[in-house]
C-alpha cells in the first residue's frame, strides 16, 4: 500500500472518530470478529492464486460464446448518440470529464485478462508475476485492520487472530457474534465497513462493486440477518460506492433528509479517504461520467476485455467527442464500424 | 460453497427463525401436513430465497431443515380437505395464507396466475373472505422488504382484533 508517515498519522486521527471507538472493549471485540469474517470468506478477496485461475478459466470459457458487448454495443452507442443533445457537453468538458482515467482503466482491464496473444503481452506477465508474491489487496486489508485495532486501543497482536491464527467459528459462535452486533446496534456501521473492506480487497478497483460473489453473498446475508429494510440496504450500498469513489457526493447522501445513517458515524471514513466536500475529488469525475455515459463505458470496458485494441480505440473515440472538434455522428459511426 | 460461508448461512437460518410461530401448536404429524400444503407451491427448490424461507419455517416448527417435501405436491381431494381442516381447526388459516404468499413472492417477485388460483382455492376451503387475500399480499410484501414499521402498522390497523394471530411477526421484529 506504500503508506507514508503523514498519511498514517492522518488515518489514525480519522479512526479516532470511528463510532465503535467510544464503545466498550467487549463491543469492539464482537465488532472486529464480525468484520473479520469477510476476510476469510473464500473468494471474498483476490489474494488466493486459485481465484485468478478460476477467473481466467471463466473468461476463457466466455470467449467461445457470443459476446453480449459485441452484439449490443451498436444499439447503446446509437442510444447515446440520439440523446447527446441533452448533455451539456461544455460543462462536462470544462468541469468534470476526464476520459484519460478510463483509458487507464481499459489498459488495466487488459492487464487483468489472460489472453496470451495480447498486443503488448502485459496480461500474461502480470498474472504470472503476482502468483506467489505478497498480495497488495491482502496488505491493504491488513493495514486497514491494523489501523482499526490500533485506534480501538486493542493490543496489536489481536490482528494475528484474523490473519494468521484464524479458526473457523462454528454456527453457535457466528450466531453469538451476530446477536451481539444487534444488541449493540452496530448493524449499519458494520455493513458499511464490510463493503469498504471488500473494496480494499479489490486492489483499489473502485466503484465496480463486488467482483467476488461470496463477498456479495456475505453482505446480503448480513442485511437479512439484521432485517435491514430494502431501502436502507440501497442507501448503505450507495454510500459505500461514493466513499469508495472518494466522491463528495458521500456528503450529499449523508446529509439528505430522511437518510437513515448518521453523519457522525461515518465521518471517520470521509476523513480516512480524504474526501473533501468543497472540491471535486478524483472519483467525482468517474461518478459524473457514469451518470452521463455509464452504460456505454461499461460496455466498452467489457468489450475491451475481449478486444483490447478496439476497446481502447472506442474510448479514444469518446474522448475525441469532448476534447476536439469532431463531427460526433460521423466519428461515432466510424467507431461503430471499427468494432463491428 | 466455502465452509465459513456455509456456517454463516446456517447461523443466518437460526437467527431468522420465528420464536413463536403458531404452527407450533400442531402435533408433529400435523406440522408435516402444513408443510405438505405449502409444498403445493411448485418449484420452491428452484428459488434460493423461497427455499431459504421454507427452511426457516421448518426450523421455526422444530423440524429438520433438510426435510424434503418436494415430492409430495399432489393430493387427492380427501387428503387436501383433511389438511385444510387441520389448518382451519387450529386457527392457522391467515398464518398459512401468509406463509404461502411469502414463499410465492420470494420465488417469483409477483404472484403468478397459478399461485393466485391456488390461494383462491385455499380460502374456499378455509372459509376466508376473498378480500383478505389483498391484505395478506400487502403484508407479505412488507415482510419481504423487511419494512418493520409497515409490517407493524399494518398488523395494528388490520388485525388488531384477530386474537394476536400475528404476534409472532411482531416478536420477530422486536427481538
Amino acid at each position: 500500500m506504500g503508506l507514508n508517515l503523514d498519511k498514517i498519522q492522518a488515518q489514525r486521527e480519522a479512526f479516532e472518530k470511528h463510532p465503535i471507538g467510544k464503545l466498550g472493549l467487549q463491543e469492539k471485540i464482537y465488532y472486529l470478529r464480525a468484520l473479520g469474517l469477510v476476510l476469510h470468506i473464500e473468494g471474498a478477496r483476490s489474494s488466493r492464486p486459485d481465484d485468478s485461475k478460476e477467473e481466467n478459466g471463466q473468461e476463457n470459457d466466455k470467449r467461445g460464446q457470443e459476446n453480449p458487448a459485441r452484439t449490443g454495443i451498436k444499439d447503446i452507442i446509437e442510444g447515446v448518440l440520439a440523446g447527446i443533445d441533452e448533455f451539456d457537453i461544455e460543462k462536462i468538458k470544462n468541469d468534470i470529464l476526464d476520459i484519460n482515467k478510463y483509458i487507464d482503466e481499459i489498459e488495466n482491464a487488459g492487464a487483468r485478462s489472460s489472453r496470451p496473444n495480447d498486443a503488448n503481452g502485459k496480461k500474461g506477465q502480470e498474472n504470472e508475476g503476482k502468483k506467489g508474491q505478497e498480495n497488495p489487496a491482502r496488505t491493504g486489508e491488513r493495514e486497514y485492520f491494523k489501523l482499526l485495532i490500533d485506534s480501538f486501543g486493542i493490543k496489536d497482536d489481536f490482528i494475528i487472530e484474523f490473519f494468521d491464527e484464524f479458526e473457523f467459528p462454528d454456527e453457535e459462535e457466528v450466531v453469538e457474534i451476530f446477536e451481539m452486533i444487534k444488541v449493540f446496534k452496530l448493524e449499519k456501521v458494520l455493513l458499511l465497513e464490510v463493503l469498504i473492506v471488500s473494496y480494499i480487497g479489490e486492489e483499489g478497483h473502485v466503484g465496480i462493486g463486488f467482483s467476488y460473489p461470496n463477498a456479495r453473498t456475505f453482505f446480503y446475508d448480513l442485511c437479512d440477518v439484521f432485517k435491514i429494510k430494502d431501502g436502507d440496504v440501497e442507501e448503505i450500498e450507495l454510500l459505500a460506492k461514493y466513499i469508495d469513489f472518494k466522491s463528495k457526493k458521500a456528503y450529499e447522501v449523508l446529509r439528505k433528509d430522511g437518510f437513515s445513517l448518521k453523519f457522525g458515524d461515518f465521518e471517520y471514513l470521509l476523513k480516512f479517504y480524504n474526501i473533501k466536500e468543497d472540491k471535486f475529488n478524483e472519483g467525482d469525475y468517474r461518478i459524473y461520467f457514469d451518470e452521463y455515459f455509464g452504460e456505454l463505458k461499461d460496455d466498452i470496458l467489457f468489450f475491451g476485455e475481449y478486444d483490447y485494441e478496439s476497446g481502447l480505440k472506442g474510448l479514444n473515440e469518446i474522448k475525441s467527442l469532448f476534447f476536439e472538434d469532431y463531427d460526433y455522428e460521423n466519428e461515432l459511426n466510424k467507431f461503430i464500424n471499427t468494432i463491428k | 460453497m466455502s465452509k465459513l460461508l456455509k456456517t454463516i448461512k446456517n447461523a443466518k437460518l437460526e437467527l431468522l427463525k420465528f420464536k413463536n410461530h403458531p404452527i407450533n401448536i400442531l402435533l408433529d404429524d400435523d406440522k408435516i401436513e402444513y408443510f405438505n400444503a405449502l409444498s403445493i407451491l411448485k418449484n420452491i427448490k428452484d428459488s434460493k430465497k423461497a427455499l431459504e424461507y421454507f427452511k426457516i419455517l421448518l426450523l421455526s416448527a422444530d423440524l429438520d431443515k433438510n426435510t424434503d417435501f418436494s415430492k409430495k405436491n399432489e393430493f387427492s381431494e380427501k387428503e387436501f380437505t383433511k389438511i385444510m381442516e387441520i389448518i382451519s381447526k387450529n386457527s392457522l388459516a391467515l398464518t398459512f395464507l401468509l406463509d404461502f404468499t411469502i414463499l410465492a413472492l420470494k420465488k417469483d417477485e409477483n404472484l403468478k396466475i397459478n399461485d393466485k388460483n391456488m390461494l383462491k382455492t385455499f380460502i374456499k376451503f378455509l372459509k376466508i373472505n376473498e378480500s383478505e387475500l389483498e391484505n395478506i399480499e400487502k403484508l407479505a410484501k412488507f415482510f419481504i422488504q423487511n419494512d418493520k414499521n409497515q409490517v407493524l402498522e399494518f398488523i395494528d390497523k388490520n388485525y388488531k382484533s384477530a386474537d394476536k394471530i400475528f404476534d409472532y411477526l411482531i416478536e420477530y421484529y422486536g427481538d
